[in-house]
């Protein structure tokens, strides 16, 4: 039964290897580090389980002979390996694999390896796995994971996506933070700290916070191992006077700050890294729409030459913090310009007292965070004003909350020698 | 605005009054005459009222705030033989706070700029499209009952003009009436326009070649058409938010002008302020030339990182809407405003697949970078094919242990993670404008999931096999994943700081063989990221 599938199972490989956009290459070799923490990076005394994979799911042949070598390095101590190797001998491990078919799929070997307890931090210590056969292929035939020694100590870091979650005054503000640990150690007994600015008070969080005092909030996280994380979601509420306060003034200095930290009594690789501050203006809530107006093809700016063609290139964004729904664009053109053609093409035209050559509508429906478009007017110059000619463009959507940039134009003269 | 910021507006104003004078001699051939004219509110109050209906014995506490500036500029010139107001150009701007303890309140904000039509007769005249455009933009709340009482924040309009005799020296007026200011101002000189146009108007975040990044700008001054020469022009840079993709705000980058560093915004930028007590320093002055042109170099900001692909290193940049205002230096109220974008072409959201998912952290939701899954064309193809490929290879595995009477392994999609931004540009993981994760530039490349690993999903599962032990069927994922992947591109070593560039580095673990994409993975002396995924270089 076993040979009868593993000969079927080569089988399929080799059908699926020849149908296989590219061409085969022979032997691969590949590394990888096992286990929940798949970085190669470890304390003295640490011991690591190396994946390494043999395979030739391309290869169009069979490659006979077939052997794996690994070679381990001074500093790393062998304490087993899966399957058994034929051989092994001064640090240098051989498996006979006899025939790899074509298509085969990756054999694996496992390596338990010890790092020696005395090697000091930024040891490079490169473990090579290389695969021999009957024939020379290019590619895959070598390779090295290279581990490097670290101190046994945790790093806690901190990640928060307060510095873009909308800060507005209108309901509670919710943002997450997320506390990891990229050391080589569990971070024991965590502390996260959150100490908020003035004007800004605590609502509620998952997990609730172990202490709320004044402006400054804490929370229990427990032990962290290394690679992995916790979340905490916070609730806040910034106050109408704070909104007045920060969300009309250029003083540079006028901005909410928050300070984020966290602790633990491990031993700690970075203490910088698990200390993090944010400044915010409080913003309105809602869209952020702006237009603008480039005039494409003119030699000059602010002048326009009577008998030509120009295009207006009406540019629109939103910058807010909602998407804008139910946009439209419009652009109003002075008496002596007519419109040729536009991409996309005007849902809606209207004569205007104001704007003698005729308003332009756009219908562009939603205009998502940050999201910015154009649209393309051609337009016959017939004539310039002598006191100059204007083109406007505006912009309007149903949840703008934003006060500038809603309407942008252009004067032009004509054009002198 | 307090009225220390109100006296150094005025003074300021003043000042240009004299420097209006001295160009009037040197540009006689700008004929007419300019007037000013402002209005500003500036009232905080706490009172107690009580309204008519008895809403509450001892009154409502109420709390009023308004800051409200309205400044015109009215230029007079003879046409046809009659005086007309040739430009009207009105920039207002104002917050309003109001709360009535107990009945309820408002927060208002209101500001733009509008260029008016030409006036025959009176110069405040405005159409009705732009008084509707003039208006104050509110929340309210409710708090109690208070049916009928009402508030409402100041009036909008364009400040009027005093006849000529009322000016003192023939160039000045002002009055005061408790926390209204009205001041108005006259030039015999009459106001330039400013222009600016960009080319093109949209350029590279990432610098391949020298310009990749640049946009050329033109400014340019006149008197009512004719050329300014030697008119000073100042200039600013400001990003504007949430563009490029990055949602994260502070501290970000604004580029460069004639390579002077514009510094960063951090929030809404100052061109959007309404608190002139803080005006804003330009990044650079320029002087025009003949035709009243000066040329100006915009750079949209590089991180300082360099990138290797195949064809060659580039300098990663950020990508955004950048928009850059000239201002004459004589007259700050005349200006002009371009933008430019920086943004790679052409990539698109990878689509939905049968045989991969699309596992982002971050993706869709409000975090510094919700949209992370844009792709050029070739390399989304490519990962299709992958996907496929992957899916076919585990299903002949599976037909083979089934027939071997074993149980077939759980088939695992390809997982997918950071692609690339809508617009290119850096993926800065850290959030602070510097790569944290490089070779996400273009969408020439991307990140997969390793199946679990780091998540502790899939960590101890194992696999039966037709022969030999069980395996590690994580573990067998992603070594066939690598395999399959070099037919698709190479892998990243230096993505994930996996770059060993360490003098004495053996021929196998060395930098170049790294990045030519060979598969050693070893560690630099930086930071330790958590490898949840592979990155396959596709294009670069």
């Amino acid at each position: 039964m076993r040979s009868r599938a593993a000969t079927l199972l080569t089988a399929l490989c080799a059908l699926v290897a020849t149908g296989s956009a590219a061409a085969g290459s022979g032997l691969s070799v590949t590394i990888l580090r096992s286990g929940n923490d798949p970085r190669l990076l470890a304390a003295p005394g640490q011991t690591v389980t190396l994946s390494i994979a043999v395979s030739n799911l391309h290869g169009q042949t069979d490659i006979r002979d077939t052997a794996l070598t690994v070679s381990i390095p001074t500093g790393l101590v062998l304490k087993q390996a899966r399957p058994v190797p034929n051989r092994s001998a001064a640090q240098r491990l051989v498996w006979n694999l006899g025939t790899v078919k074509a298509g085969a799929f990756a054999q694996i070997f496992e390596l338990d390896l010890q790092v020696a307890p005395r090697l000091s931090r930024g040891s490079q210590l490169s473990v090579l796995a290389a695969a021999s056969g009957d024939r020379s292929w290019s590619g895959h035939d070598a390779v090295a994971a290279t581990l490097m020694v670290q101190d046994p100590a945790a790093d806690l870091t901190i990640e928060s996506d307060l510095n873009s979650v909308p800060f507005t005054a209108v309901g509670p503000v919710d943002f997450g933070v997320k506390v990891g640990n990229l050391g080589t150690i569990a971070a024991s007994a965590t502390t996260l700290r959150i100490k908020l600015p003035a004007g800004v008070s605590f609502k509620s969080s998952v997990p609730a916070a172990a202490q709320v005092g004044g402006n400054v909030i804490t929370w229990q996280l427990g032990d962290i191992a290394p690679v992995q994380s916790r979340d905490v979601i916070v609730k806040i509420q910034p106050d109408r006077q704070l909104e007045a306060a920060l969300s009309h003034t250029a003083n540079p200095n006028n901005l909410a700050r928050f300070e984020l930290d966290a602790f633990s009594p491990a031993p700690s690789l970075r203490p910088t890294d698990s200390h993090l501050e944010i400044a915010r203006r409080v913003e309105p809530a809602g869209a952020n729409l702006k237009v603008w107006v480039n005039v494409l093809g003119a030699k000059i700016p602010g002048a326009l030459q009577a008998g030509k063609d120009v295009i207006f290139e009406v540019g629109y964004g939103n910058f807010g913090n909602q998407t804008a729904s139910k946009v439209s664009v419009s652009l109003g053109l002075d008496r002596g310009l007519a419109m040729i053609d536009s991409q996309p093409p005007v849902a809606r035209s209207a004569a205007s007292g104001q704007f003698q050559g005729g308003i332009l509508w756009w219908e562009v429906g939603e205009v998502g965070i940050g999201e910015t478009a154009s649209i393309r007017t051609r337009v016959h110059v017939d004539s310039v004003a002598e006191t100059g000619t204007i083109v406007r463009a505006a912009i309007a959507a149903d949840n703008d909350a934003g006060t500038i940039d809603k309407v942008a134009w252009v004067k032009s003269f004509a054009m002198r020698p | 605005m307090g009225t220390n910021a109100l006296a150094r507006q005025a003074v300021a104003l003043g000042a240009a009054v004299l420097l209006l004078s001295s160009f009037a001699r040197a540009q006689e051939s700008c004929q007419g005459e300019t007037w000013r004219a402002a209005v500003h509110v500036e009232s905080h109050r706490s009172y107690t009222e009580s309204p008519a209906g008895g809403y509450r014995a001892n009154g409502f506490q109420v709390t009023d705030d308004t800051d409200l500036s309205v400044h015109a500029v009215y230029v007079k010139q003879r046409r046809e033989g009659k005086l007309q107001w040739v430009s009207r150009r009105v920039h207002w701007s104002g917050v309003a706070y109001n709360n009535v303890e107990g009945c309820g309140g408002f927060s208002c904000e209101t500001g733009g700029d509008l260029e008016l039509r030409p006036s025959a007769g009176d110069p405040t005249w405005v159409s009705g499209e732009d008084a509707a455009r003039m208006q104050w933009r509110c929340r309210r709340w409710r708090t109690g009952n208070c049916f009928g009482y009402f508030h409402a924040p100041e009036s909008i309009v364009m400040p009027k003009l005093v006849s000529r005799e009322r000016l003192r020296g023939g160039c000045c007026y002002s009055e005061q009436h408790g926390d209204r200011l009205y001041s108005v101002w006259a030039s015999p000189l009459v106001a330039e326009d400013v222009a600016i146009e960009a080319d093109p108007t949209q350029i590279k975040p990432n610098r391949d070649s020298p310009g990749d990044n640049r946009s050329k700008l033109k400014v340019r001054v006149t008197c009512q058409g004719a050329a300014l020469e030697d008119a000073d022009v100042r200039l600013t840079v400001h990003v504007e938010e949430r563009s490029g993709g990055h949602n994260h705000i502070p501290d970000r980058p604004r580029g460069k002008l004639n390579g002077i560093d514009c510094g960063v915004d951090s929030g809404t930028s100052a061109d959007d302020m309404l608190d002139s007590s803080f005006p804003e320093e330009p990044c650079t002055t320029v002087k025009t030339g003949p035709g009243g042109i000066a040329e100006v170099k915009f750079d949209s900001p590089l991180t300082g990182a360099v990138d290797h692909a195949r064809y060659g290193d580039y300098q990663v940049g950020i990508s955004g809407v950048y928009k850059i205002t000239a201002k004459s230096a004589r007259n700050p109220d005349r200006s002009a405003s371009t933008r430019v974008i920086a943004k790679v072409d052409n990539l698109d959201r990878i689509p939905p697949g049968d045989n991969y998912v699309l596992d982002r952290p971050g993706e869709g939701a409000g975090g510094p970078h919700p949209r992370g899954l844009y792709v050029s064309a070739a390399t989304r193809a490519a990962f299709v094919k992958l996907a496929d490929e992957f899916r076919h290879y585990q299903d002949v595995h599976n037909a083979a242990l089934v027939s071997c009477g074993k149980h077939p392994w759980p088939v695992a999609p390809l997982s997918i993670n950071d692609i690339a931004l809508p617009d290119g540009g850096v993926l800065d993981l850290n959030s602070n404008w510097r790569p944290g994760h490089q070779t996400h530039n273009k969408g020439e490349g991307g990140d997969f999931n390793r199946f679990g690993a780091g998540s502790g999903q899939l960590s101890n599962v194992t696999g039966e096999q037709c022969y030999g032990g069980p395996v590690n069927i994580q573990n067998w994922y992603a070594h066939t994943l690598l395999d399959l992947g070099t037919f698709y591109g190479h892998w990243d070593c230096t993505d994930l700081q996996m770059t060993n560039s360490s003098p004495g580095a053996s021929a196998v673990t060395s930098k170049a063989k790294c990045e030519a994409g060979e598969f050693p993975t070893s560690y630099g002396n930086g930071t330790a990221w958590f490898p949840h995924r592979l990155h396959l270089h596709v294009e670069d």
